[in-house]
């Protein structure tokens, strides 16, 4: 019972460490993003298609932690 | 009867032999509606049907509707809806030739959008809330992608084009390798990534629907007007989550269309 209690709850601690990358990562994006189409407003459709793409990227860590979580 | 304690109401059995905290978590489990030689109908299911029918009925009425001089504000609704498709997925991401695309992305938009915000109607279940419809949405995508992009550059072409051009002989093997892997990652977060945020967004609203009712709960059996304060912050709390769940499903939508539609560029681009 103890044993099992300690897995889940270091699996959501895993899951929370694999959370910051991602969180940093696409905050640098999204500040990328922000400060682009602020310079140059014109360019404020393509540079949004590339931050989405490079928020996919980062996401995909959190997003195989949250995987991971649930199957291990 | 000053000493009850909701947070302890969260943990106690209630009527059904269950705590409050897993029959909300019971609710989330997919259960058979209909069973049929084995295998079944489940709510999610069921509701992905409606919305099938939904997305065909909005669409169907919408393009009939369609006149030159816009004057039906339905018809106009969906008109614009398929014209910023058409803009910021199909010229900004795919570029040449991606009039051929439009109608598997914008069906995946629709389709999408529509089962989210079906989802955030009381009572009703989002089809996307579940990872089996989730991953065969992102299947289709993940299988469309690669056949447009064999299409394109033959087969041995497309193998080659894992790997970006341009690099030095001896780092193609292994950077074509690491490329393989992102390429088949694409097929685990598409479906995931809609999961997610669906499955953890209605798992908010319902912990918080939970706490309200367990505080005003608590409120009528111990007579303690304190016990009513806390239910209104939950309240409140819950009509933020409901609002940004509005623009999380919008959002998802737009993310997984605007995904696809980015790997089918990239697949088919000739440079």
């Amino acid at each position: 019972m103890e044993t099992t209690l300690i897995i889940s709850a270091l699996k959501l601690v895993g899951y929370g460490l694999g959370t910051i990358g991602p969180g940093v990562g696409i905050g640098l994006a999204a500040y990328g993003c922000c400060v682009g189409s602020a310079r140059q407003p014109e360019l404020a459709g393509r540079l949004f298609t590339d931050f989405i793409i490079g928020a996919a990227l980062a996401e995909a860590l959190a997003l195989i932690g949250f995987v991971l979580a649930f199957i291990l | 009867m000053s000493d009850v304690n909701p947070l302890q109401m969260l943990q106690t059995p209630g009527a059904g032999g269950e705590t409050p905290l897993e029959e909300l978590q019971g609710s989330f489990d997919p259960t058979y509606l209909a069973g049929f030689f084995g295998t079944g109908l489940t709510q999610y299911i069921f509701w992905m049907i409606v919305c099938v029918i939904l997305t065909l009925v909005v669409v169907l009425v919408g393009g009939k509707r369609l006149t030159l001089i816009p004057t039906d504000k339905f018809a106009n609704m969906v008109d614009y809806g398929y014209d910023a498709i058409r803009r910021n997925m199909g010229e900004n991401a795919i570029g040449e030739g991606y009039e051929k695309h439009m109608p598997l992305i914008a069906t995946m938009f629709f389709f999408i959008l529509i089962s989210n915000f079906v989802g955030l109607i009381p009572g009703f279940k989002t089809p996307t809330g579940t990872l089996s419809v989730t991953w065969a949405l992102s299947t289709v995508s993940f299988f469309y992608f690669n056949w447009q992009g064999i299409k394109a550059r033959g087969g041995w072409g497309y193998i080659k084009s894992i790997a970006p051009s341009g690099l030095p002989k001896v780092m193609v093997p292994v950077i074509w390798f690491f490329e393989l892997i992102s390429l088949m990652l694409r097929w685990l977060t598409l479906a995931v990534r809609l999961y997610g945020n669906m499955f953890a967004g209605h798992m908010v609203l319902g912990i918080f629907a939970l706490m309200t009712s367990v505080f005003i709960q608590g409120m009528i059996m111990s007579g303690n007007v304190l016990f009513g304060l806390p239910p209104i912050a939950w309240m409140l709390f819950l009509i933020a989550m409901y609002a940004l769940e509005c623009l999380v499903a919008f959002l998802q939508a737009y993310v997984f269309a605007i995904l696809t539609s980015v790997y089918i560029g990239g697949a088919i681009s000739t440079h």
